[in-house]
């Protein structure tokens, strides 16, 4: 395993054996999330131009959850609300 | 001359009137080296219009390569995008004004800010905003708050520059003939120079125009102040060793040159005692034969640039036993902090197709003269901090300083360079140009 580090975040990037190959494991400890890539998807990121990674930076915090609906907390407190 | 503007303190505006009449006289009052509101209107009419050094292209080679550089306190990221373009952005979050980047190096192609998380790419596009539908709606358009670029930004032989004015004239009007003298260092290898690693920085408690002074036009002071190195035998044994050769400066501009050959009967090497296979690649490298005339007989070569950049290129003895010579060149930006305070960057380059022991030699040369840890550099930053304390006294500010020296020397016709150039390196001649200069931006 290595780390790769820059002002931003921190990575790390391991080879992990499956039964009958292997991936890259890349995680990023402080977020959270792990990928694990095999050759293919490593392939297909080399010709990727930046603005796929923009485009996967547009939430910089990861994904946004879907379907999820901001609704305001009066929703929750007014009598006969959902929950009365 | 122009006139002393209105719109300034009538404190102030006497204040340049006394400098206003001794500039042509070689007389100058010690207050300009340390003066808040004297600061305050170098801020607003010099380094606000002024092109300042930011960095050499080989600081940032690859994509993603990026250095924090400041024009006076903002902070410009200057960063080599993934489409190969260099560009300034000024670190400062479009969001709620944060820096986005507090590394002073490394590499991204991504920049995140610390305070809300707004992304932007390393051309300066913003590109994530957290929960953006949420917080901001749907018509919310990221093009129009991307990283506000440098408004000028432009390079000479590798050598980036940046303007806050836009409406600034372009660097090569701004360099004019000093080029000439640029290109002895620039020119000297068909693949030019190469940064030996990041910039080293120090704070003084001086003047940036005390500090420039010294390698813009004072050779005099190399008999006192690095007398120890002379005693030592790191220096050349004639203490005037700097007084033999050609002070030019560049007439309306402010830059200026200090071009050192060897002392009489000094056995130095040609050439800033370079290797020879530099010296014959440098033959076809420059762009004229004068230049490379000029270059062979060189052995210290000093440029600086208004306001605030200046490099040095001496031939340096390795040791005191004084077997061979390893030349060095070094760039620095006399960076204004405050009045009375400065910060020291300084570089060590050397030719990109420099050999490899060469280079190794080099930085060595450089570390023990120059940089932070420098006998040179802490002869002169101790000198540099007492004339700056002494100008702020009540007593000494009025003191009226001697830049007389050399007032009436005839300049030499037959140089082969551009400017006005005079034979003897003890003038005050290029500070003389230099405060013409100054005065004119203060007034305009």
């Amino acid at each position: 395993m290595f780390t790769l580090t820059n002002e931003f975040t921190t990575v790390t990037i391991e080879k992990v054996q499956t039964r009958n190959g292997e991936r890259l494991r890349i995680s990023a400890p402080r977020m959270g999330y792990s990928v694990e890539l095999d050759p293919l998807e490593l392939e297909a990121l080399t010709w990727q131009p930046v603005e796929t990674f923009s485009r996967l930076l547009s939430t910089p915090f990861g994904p946004d959850e879907e379907g999820v609906e901001a609704r305001p907390l009066s929703d929750l407190i007014l009598f006969g609300g959902e929950h009365g | 001359m122009a006139k002393v503007k209105t719109g300034v303190s009538p404190r102030l505006s006497r204040m340049l009137e006394e400098l206003q009449e001794g500039v042509e006289d070689g007389l100058v009052p010690a207050w300009i080296f340390n003066d808040p509101e004297l600061f305050e209107l170098e801020k607003e009419k010099i380094f606000s219009r002024a092109w300042v050094y930011l960095a050499h292209e080989s600081e940032i080679p690859k994509p993603g390569d990026y250095v924090l550089r400041y024009v006076l306190d903002n902070p410009y990221i200057l960063v080599r995008g993934e489409d190969g373009v260099v560009r300034a952005l000024l670190d400062m979050c479009r969001h709620r004004g944060m820096r986005v980047c507090r590394a002073e190096l490394g590499n991204a192609s991504h920049f995140r800010c610390p305070f809300h998380g707004w992304t932007y790419r390393n051309d300066g596009r913003l590109i994530g905003v957290p929960a953006e539908r949420e917080a901001f709606g749907q018509d919310f358009n990221k093009e129009e708050w991307g990283l506000v670029p440098i408004p000028r930004l432009e390079a000479f032989d590798g050598m980036i520059f940046g303007n806050l004015d836009p409406e600034a004239p372009s660097l090569a009007e701004w360099l004019g003939d000093i080029r000439w003298y640029l290109e002895l260092v620039t020119k000297r290898s068909p693949q030019g120079l190469e940064v030996l690693g990041p910039p080293q920085r120090w704070v003084v408690h001086t003047d940036w125009k005390l500090a420039l002074e010294t390698f813009l036009s004072d050779s005099y002071h190399t008999l006192m102040t690095h007398r120890s190195l002379i005693e030592l035998g790191i220096a050349p044994k004639d203490a005037k060793y700097a007084m033999y050769g050609e002070q030019i400066h560049i007439p309306g501009k402010g830059h200026g040159s200090m071009v050192v050959g060897a002392p009489p009967g000094a056995k130095l090497p040609p050439f800033w005692g370079y290797p020879e296979e530099m010296l014959e690649r440098a033959r076809t490298s420059y762009p004229t034969p004068e230049q490379f005339e000029t270059a062979r007989e060189t052995r210290i070569l000093l440029v600086t640039l208004f306001p605030n950049f200046s490099f040095h290129n001496p031939i340096r003895k390795p040791d005191h036993k004084y077997q061979g010579a390893v030349p060095m060149l070094t760039f620095r930006v006399w960076h204004p902090l405050g009045p009375g305070r400065i910060e020291i960057f300084s570089w060590a380059l050397v030719e990109k197709d420099a050999p490899e022991w060469f280079k190794e030699k080099t930085r060595h040369s450089y570390l023990r003269f120059f940089g932070s840890s420098g006998t040179f550099e802490q002869d002169d930053t101790e000198i540099w901090s007492h004339v700056a304390h002494n100008a702020a006294t009540p007593q000494g500010r009025h003191l009226r300083l001697n830049y007389r020296m050399g007032l009436k020397l005839e300049p030499d016709p037959n140089w082969p360079g551009p400017g006005v150039a005079y034979g003897l390196n003890f003038t005050d001649a290029n500070m003389r140009n230099f405060h013409r200069r100054y005065l004119e931006m203060l007034l305009s």
